[in-house]
């Protein structure tokens, strides 16, 4: 007879649970849906109650966990949303998506040691068979990213060679790449990669910036200028690409050494850059109080008096082809002492003097 | 075949049917806790769906008391409250009788109390259902008056197990609480059943946990300090909680008895107006202990909730609704320890663990305030954690809060709330020794009254010619006090023979139950006064006989070797 009771109120009591957990996965649904749509609309404290009730009608979906961890490391509860990703990580510790969740946790809080590990748990872990390529990819960006925030720019070039061997031909993941190499300061790489971009679209703006931002580095001013010209035609611009712009075409403008100028162009060209440098260095001398490098520029002043009166005059240079060398190699060691003076006047174009010394060879000392 | 080993076959027999009884009482004692936690559930999703209305929040709550108020008042008065005090008197009184309807209108009454919004917990209805289903079949089974009572405490540990999924925590419990003895026979049979009902519970649930337990850490030997004051508040908050519900509930029970019915329908209409401000205090609320362990609340959220959970509960078991004090004593420990725990985290001058740390000390702390059940309270939570490290906090925190409670509110909550019902439980340290006499083998049940309604002089006219230097007045079902012979005379002759005898009646007299020792008898036995009732324990000062010289001589010269 208890055999009797037993066996139905077994079979009801399981009835109910089932019922009862799906209609705990229809709730968490409800409730999901509702927080991703608060979260869309920028409600992140709402987002956060409707995403919580979510997790806790279904435990099991780690969708909704993942989703409440998200919201709540986005306001800030970090070690809430560190808990929660750990429990649910305990059950499925290749997940990637958690893996790197915790990763950016750790991140926050700039635990370089553990945010790597997580970011490596997350580039080896599971992801859906359709976007394992991308994820992956994803991952070991945000991972770059972090090794260069973190201040460790081998490892994060290390990681980009191997992200560089992996990413698909497309404007997109060249152009990426190659803003990495530039944070890498990989100059070369990093041109090689706006190249591919350009080979497949020669007007892409990003690409443009790049290159010529790359270019600028290289010393390849003449397609620096270009390519930097080009991008903010094309309204992709930045400061910096201005600045490199501006300064790669002084330097075009103003190389005493270029290939292809006449004579008396390189005279002129010498001869203005030298009074350049004359100027700001009169204007440093009257204000300056460190006695030793008062006395490195006096000595550099009697020196560029007297060149210009003899060895830089016009009809010597005509002469001397080593002239305008030794002008350039003079004009660097003044610049160079009145950077270290922290002399005023720093401009654009001093700058530019200095990026013409050292594309013919000159050296700080 | 000699008569010894035979009945040692029988006994062996004996046995066996017990151990098989106490498996199926385990299964269906578990699968009725695991029917009414999803029962719970269900109520809840029907009556308030998934984003109730102002108006919905309200009317719920009070429309299901008054129906639940109904059936209580007329019908089942046995299942208001928790259940927890009810199985304590069924065991202790009346041998582990427990009417066969009682779960059955646990069950449905606590599923629309808790089910309805009301802040009480299920643990409490699910001992009361577990231990009288085992009841009602050890009573169908017509077994012995001892074996109905053992089979009490087994299902009450089954159906604890299932609700709260700690099966240690359920054996203790029941042996602390229940019979009340460490040290019980009954330890091997409440290990089966709690154990076999985990089973179950797992078979139907899976391993659901109840709460995401944090992975705990004593990070500076000096938190122990933090945790001496956890344990303060901890002592402090319980006995707020237990004199404001005892206090309570005193106050609707001195209200007429027809208001009985309507009294959970107030408790009700406040329940659903707290609701529409602060829903977190909703039912069970394990999902915001959840939240305050792991670290999701802010300190503000937790003392709002801390004090509004505790006024709530207060108010819905005051008010006759049927559900437990378990689960609110472990979410105002969790808020309590998280309040403390942010502040400590915030201030202290040393390293501390996270907030939820505090959080889950605080739910033992608050547990063994409250329920003064403090091994279990320590075992609930190590169970919980099963980490060791949580032993000596734990510890420390309990005994201080189990200690406060205890200096400032003597007298457990459940036999303080069963005493307001006139059943007196015997206390831990008096419990009588099957082997010892007792009062009942010294007392007479023939015992003389002057009514209440009897003036002095009409009393002195009684007794005048009779024996005795103490009378007792009142009646059988209710004694007033008593009076001695020298002050009836006095009154008599000084005039006031009008009054009524109650006028000068001691109402403050020593006594004895039934079931208490025979030493206790006789020392609290006052030969001056020449007789001392023999009370009930259920009952409004009963009388179940009387000590007198002549019932303690004839006892000495009857008593067998």
């Amino acid at each position: 007879m208890l055999y009797v009771c037993t066996v139905p109120l077994f079979l009801v009591t399981r009835s109910v649970a089932a019922r009862n957990r799906r209609l705990n996965i229809e709730t968490a649904e409800a409730w999901y849906a509702k927080g991703e749509e608060q979260l869309k609309s920028g409600d992140l404290a709402e987002a956060i109650s409707s995403l919580r009730k979510a997790a806790t009608s279904d435990h099991d979906n780690p969708r909704h966990v993942l989703a409440l961890a998200t919201a709540l490391a986005a306001a800030n509860h970090d070690e809430e949303a560190r808990q929660m990703l750990l429990q649910v990580r305990a059950a499925t510790p290749e997940n990637g998506e958690i893996n790197l969740q915790l990763a950016r946790l750790s991140a926050k809080d700039r635990e370089a040691q553990e945010t790597v590990r997580y970011y490596h748990y997350a580039l080896y872990g599971l992801w859906p068979e359709t976007e394992m390529a991308i994820q992956r990819r994803n991952v070991r960006t945000e991972l770059v990213q972090f090794l260069f925030q973190a201040g460790d720019p081998g490892r994060a070039l290390s990681e980009l060679l191997i992200l560089s061997s992996d990413i698909p031909d497309t404007p997109e993941a060249h152009n990426e790449l190659g803003g990495l190499f530039l944070d890498a300061m990989d100059w070369q790489r990093a041109q090689d990669q706006f190249s591919r971009t350009l080979n497949l679209d020669r007007k892409n703006g990003p690409a443009l910036l790049g290159a010529g931002k790359a270019a600028f580095n290289l010393a390849d001013y003449r397609n620096a200028s270009r390519h930097l010209r080009d991008a903010s035609q094309l309204g992709f611009g930045d400061p910096v690409g201005d600045t490199m712009k501006n300064t790669a075409q002084f330097v075009l403008s103003a190389d005493p050494l270029a290939a292809g100028v006449r004579t008396e162009e390189r005279i002129r060209r010498l001869t203005e850059s030298l009074n350049l440098a004359s100027q700001r260095m009169q204007a440093c001398l009257s204000g300056i109080s460190d006695p030793a490098g008062n006395e490195a520029l006096r000595t550099l002043e009697t020196e560029i008096q007297e060149g210009l009166k003899t060895r830089y005059r016009n009809a010597n240079l005509r002469q001397d082809a080593e002239g305008f060398q030794s002008g350039v190699d003079l004009i660097f060691r003044i610049e160079t002492v009145l950077g270290q003076q922290s002399c005023p006047g720093d401009s654009l174009e001093h700058r530019a003097l200095v990026l013409i010394a050292k594309k013919h060879g000159a050296t700080e000392q | 075949m000699t008569p010894d080993n035979l009945i040692r076959r029988l006994r062996l027999k004996d046995d066996q049917i017990f151990l098989f009884l106490t498996i199926v009482i385990a299964v269906i004692a578990g699968l009725s806790a695991v029917l009414f936690t999803l029962t719970i559930q269900e109520t809840k999703h029907l009556l308030f769906g998934l984003s109730p209305s102002t108006v919905r929040l309200i009317l719920v709550p009070t429309l299901v008391s008054l129906l639940t108020g109904f059936l209580l008042a007329k019908y089942f008065p046995e299942a208001r409250g928790s259940g927890v005090p009810q199985t304590k008197a069924a065991f202790h009184l009346d041998q582990g009788r427990i009417r066969p309807g009682v779960p059955f209108a646990k069950f449905l009454t606590g599923a629309l109390c808790v089910g309805s919004g009301h802040s009480m917990g299920r643990e409490g209805p699910s001992v009361q259902i577990g231990a009288g289903l085992a009841s009602a079949i050890g009573q169908w089974f017509r077994l012995s008056p001892e074996r109905i009572q053992n089979l009490v405490p087994i299902g009450a540990a089954a159906a604890l197990a299932a609700a709260f999924n700690t099966p240690v925590a359920a054996v203790l419990f029941s042996l602390e609480e229940i019979i009340g003895d460490m040290n019980a026979g009954l330890i091997g049979s409440t290990v089966v059943a709690s154990v076999t009902a985990v089973i179950v519970e797992r078979s139907i649930l899976g391993d659901e946990v109840l709460f995401r337990v944090p992975s705990y850490q004593l990070v500076h030997p000096a938190e122990l300090l933090a945790y001496v004051v956890l344990g303060i508040v901890g002592g402090l908050t319980s006995l707020i909680f237990c004199k404001g519900l005892l206090r309570l509930r005193r106050f609707f029970l001195s209200l007429p008895p027809r208001t009985v019915v309507f009294q959970p329908a107030v408790g009700g209409l406040i329940i659903g107006i707290v609701l529409v401000f602060v829903p977190e205090v909703m039912g069970v609320g394990y999902e915001y202990v959840d939240q305050a362990l792991n670290g999701g609340m802010l300190l503000q959220t937790m003392l709002l909730l801390c004090v509004v959970k505790l006024a709530a509960t207060v108010i819905s078991y005051a008010s006759g609704n049927a559900g437990g004090i378990f689960a609110p004593s472990l979410y105002l420990g969790a808020m309590a320890g998280g309040v403390v725990g942010l502040l400590v985290h915030q201030f202290a001058p040393f390293p501390t663990a996270v907030p939820g740390a505090y959080a889950l000390v605080g739910m033992g702390t608050l547990f063994a305030g409250i329920i003064r059940a403090p091994m279990t309270s320590v075992l609930m939570i190590f169970e919980l954690t099963q980490d060791y490290q949580i032993l000596v906090p734990l510890m420390i925190a309990n005994m201080l809060s189990f200690v406060i409670s205890k200096r400032f509110q003597p007298t457990a909550v459940y036999h303080a709330l069963l005493e307001q019902n006139n059943i007196h439980l015997p206390h831990t340290g008096a419990r009588p020794r099957k082997t010892a006499w007792s009062a009942r083998h010294v007392m007479a049940t023939k015992a003389d009254f002057i009514p209440e309604e009897t003036t002095i002089g009409e009393a002195w006219q009684s007794i005048k010619s009779q024996k005795g230097s103490t009378f007792l007045v009142g009646s059988r079902r209710h004694l007033v006090g008593i009076v001695p012979r020298k002050a009836i005379e006095l009154a008599e002759q000084s005039g006031r023979g009008a009054d009524s005898i109650v006028s000068i009646a001691e109402r403050e007299f020593k006594y004895v139950y039934l079931d208490e020792p025979l030493e206790l008898a006789l020392e609290r036995f006052d030969t001056r006064a020449g007789i001392m009732p023999v009370l009930g324990r259920t009952g409004n000062r009963s009388v179940d006989g009387v000590v007198t010289i002549d019932t303690i001589l004839d006892f000495i010269h009857k008593k067998p070797a």
